[in-house]
């Protein structure tokens, strides 16, 4: 335990970290998606893309071997021969259950590549196949459900895909893979700037997706305000009715989902582009690390102010802003909505941080902003991700809600149902927001007890 | 002219007490100097004077550069060639003892590169070789958290030496370690002073410490220097000088 012991010392080992994947998951990406646009379709495009992830796990240092390459490749060309045929050979448009069949594909490759992480990565259990092929088809699945609601594919429903298109929408499919490896590297010890980074890469695809449900007309028709005799319409609500036609004349169907999503949608935009500006107000808006008493003067009245305007108020304004109904309106709610919460809880947890680790960077010569990154940060970090996902339930309510006033999502659906006088439709809409509610709090309940 | 000259230096808090008065004295490169005084003599105020984290008047020069009334940039310059030990060891509890022997080096890289936690591998070879030099090496990736007292505070010392500084300012590094801990912290030091040649100002409650490891001692009363010379020739006269009062055992890190 002296000094004297200096020779007989071992350094350990260093952990993985996943900010040292940040790099070579960019690159991938960007040059999977170039090859998207010019390179060939079906097996030739399997192979390339197997030899990019290759490229990928020799930078990263998982693997050299030979063995892990071939199977690569094998399974780039199985999976993605696979992908085309299902979308070639497809009868109707790129619905969601189109979408699930045609990511089977990628959940082939995913496997591959979780064979091979799982072969030259000691201690990890074999579930990390089932995990990467999860996260392959699950990137695919959305990013060919959205390229449809985005049009990409909607124009195409009556022909064929072509070669060109199926590969533009490779591209997507890569952000969304991203995405789900970005959200992965959250939850484990990374840098201050990768949870950022990761976060503001998954606000910015679900804006791109919500940009592009805005371009889905629900058909509303003029509302009607009237007021309802509740004493004699309890008895219409049930049973729920699940399914009724979208407009005059149109099929029944099942018109929940759609608007649901486009409620989950608004949530996570509002607490991902909340949370990410929350920072450096947070940071600002306390004593301990304003950078300077202007800076903390005008944090601290900002705050105040978004704080004292309620959530209703703000879909109000923005509804009024960017369109009656327009789901972007609700996002931007949600954002202020999420900012001010998130930004009051994390600077009242800085106020309380040891100062100590504070003097020792400064002492040390580090910059205002690297005290706040290296000493500040981690001491609040847990905090954060709570807090972030403690805000992201509650925009799940207050989404629905805002809803009524004009901002999109199931909250308007449920309003214009309710002026129909549709009580039985209603009341399905109700059931269905209180268990997904209730799913949602689970999930994040068990989330927070993971990372924290 | 010695490496460290105080010139009629004063610190006088934004509250108004003025903890260091009118102190004129210069250390030499190499120097391994003991602080002593009673709490609020002026001790950790003095030491803050040397790397700008109190508002200082009069003249401190540090290797030749000025600290009173020097830019954020030129006293951030000054900074991270002085390394700093804390008596709270003052890591990131959350963070790994790597992280925290690594913010010894945020001055000398890009912004960002750190905001990035982009590290250099030579900055990152520094930083385990500075816990190597304080034999914590193999718990480079454990939570600062997880660790001891005594070998929270070899990670604060290592931070220290990760700076790769011409000077160490620890204050009361030992004040909230058992007395077999403060032994092997003090070994540390003295041995880091002697094999690098690093210029070292503790501050000291012990006495006996105080004997054990100095060669010069400081003796602070009231923000005056009221001694400064061989620790030999501490004498209780001397001593009363800086305490007011004869020795006690409470003054002995062994005996109390």
């Amino acid at each position: 335990m002296t000094l004297d012991a200096l020779e007989i010392q071992v350094r350990p080992v260093e952990p993985p970290r996943p900010v040292k994947y940040l790099g070579p998951l960019v690159v991938g990406v960007i040059a999977t998606g170039v090859l998207g646009w010019v390179g060939p379709v079906g097996p030739l495009w399997g192979a390339l893309v197997a030899l990019v992830t290759f490229g990928i796990f020799v930078w990263i240092d998982l693997t050299r071997h030979w063995l892990d390459a071939a199977m690569l490749v094998a399974g780039g060309i199985i999976g993605l021969s696979f992908f085309d045929w299902v979308l070639a050979g497809r009868s109707g448009p790129v619905d969601f259950k189109l979408s699930l069949l045609a990511a089977v594909g990628w959940l082939i490759y995913g496997a591959a590549t979780g064979v091979v992480v799982y072969r030259n990565r000691p201690g990890f259990k074999p579930t990390v196949i089932l995990f990467q092929a999860l996260a392959w088809a699950g990137g695919a699945t959305l990013a060919l459900f959205t390229a449809t609601t985005m049009g990409v594919l909607a124009p195409l429903n009556a022909r064929q895909i072509s070669a060109g298109e199926i590969q533009s929408l490779t591209i997507g499919l890569f952000v969304f893979t991203g995405m789900a490896a970005c959200a992965v590297g959250l939850g484990a010890n990374i840098s201050f700037a990768t949870g950022l980074v990761s976060i503001f890469a998954v606000g910015f695809v679900v804006v791109l997706t919500v940009l592009a449900y805005n371009e889905i007309d629900f058909s509303t028709s003029a509302i009607a305000t009237q007021l309802t005799r509740i004493g004699e319409i309890a008895d219409d609500f049930w049973p729920p009715v699940w399914k009724w036609p979208r407009s005059l004349g149109q099929p029944e169907t099942f018109n929940i989902v759609e608007p649901f999503i486009e409620t989950l949608q608004i949530a996570i935009i509002g607490a991902t582009i909340g949370n990410l500006l929350a920072v450096p107000l947070a940071f600002w808006a306390s004593r301990m690390t304003a950078p300077s008493e202007t800076a903390y003067r005008f944090a601290k009245a900002f705050l105040n102010v978004v704080r004292t305007i309620p959530d209703l108020v703000w879909g109000v304004l923005f509804a009024t802003a960017v369109g009656f109904g327009n789901p972007f309106a609700g996002a931007l709610a949600m954002i202020m909505f999420s900012l001010a919460i998130q930004a009051k809880l994390l600077s009242e947890t800085v106020d309380a941080i040891d100062i100590g680790p504070l003097e020792a960077a400064r002492a040390a010569g580090a910059r205002h902003t690297q005290v706040i990154e290296y000493a500040a940060f981690p001491q609040v970090r847990p905090n954060y991700v709570a807090y972030a996902l403690y805000i992201f339930e509650l925009n799940i309510r207050a989404s629905v809600v805002i809803g009524f006033v004009g901002a999109g999502g199931i909250g308007r659906l449920l309003n214009e149902r309710r002026n129909f006088f549709q009580w039985d439709q209603v009341m399905a809409i109700v059931i269905v927001i209180f268990v997904a509610v209730l799913l949602i709090e689970w999930l994040s309940i068990w989330a927070r007890r993971q990372l924290v | 002219m010695g490496l460290i000259d105080f010139t009629n230096t004063s610190v006088t808090y934004p509250g108004g007490l003025t903890a260091l008065k009118d102190v004129t004295l210069s250390i030499g490169e190499g120097e391994f100097v003991v602080v002593v005084g009673l709490s609020g003599a002026g001790k950790s105020t003095m030491l803050r004077a040397i790397n700008g984290l109190v508002p200082v008047s009069g003249s401190v020069l540090v290797d030749g550069r000025e600290v009173v009334g020097a830019s954020s940039s030129e006293i951030r310059a000054i900074r991270s060639d002085v390394g700093m030990i804390f008596q709270t060891f003052n890591l990131v509890n959350r963070s790994r003892v790597i992280n925290n022997a690594l913010m010894g080096r945020l001055s000398k890289i890009p912004r960002w590169r750190s905001f990035f936690a982009l590290w250099p591998p030579k900055d990152k070879e520094i930083a385990l070789e500075s816990l190597e030099r304080v034999d914590i090496v193999e718990k480079a990736y454990v939570r600062a958290s997880d660790l001891s007292g005594g070998q929270q505070q070899r990670v604060g010392i290592a931070r220290a030496l990760a700076q790769e500084p011409k000077i160490i300012l620890a204050d009361e590094p030992v004040a909230s370690l058992d007395p077999v801990t403060s032994h092997m912290v003090m070994r540390d030091l003295q041995r880091i002073n002697r094999d690098l040649g690093i210029t070292t100002l503790i501050n000291l409650h012990f006495l006996d410490l105080a004997r054990q490891y100095g060669k010069r001692l400081i003796g602070l009363n009231d923000g005056k220097v009221v001694f400064d010379g061989d620790i030999s020739d501490v004498n209780d006269e001397v001593f009363r000088g800086i305490y007011g009062r004869a020795i006690t055992p409470d003054d002995l890190l062994d005996e109390s």
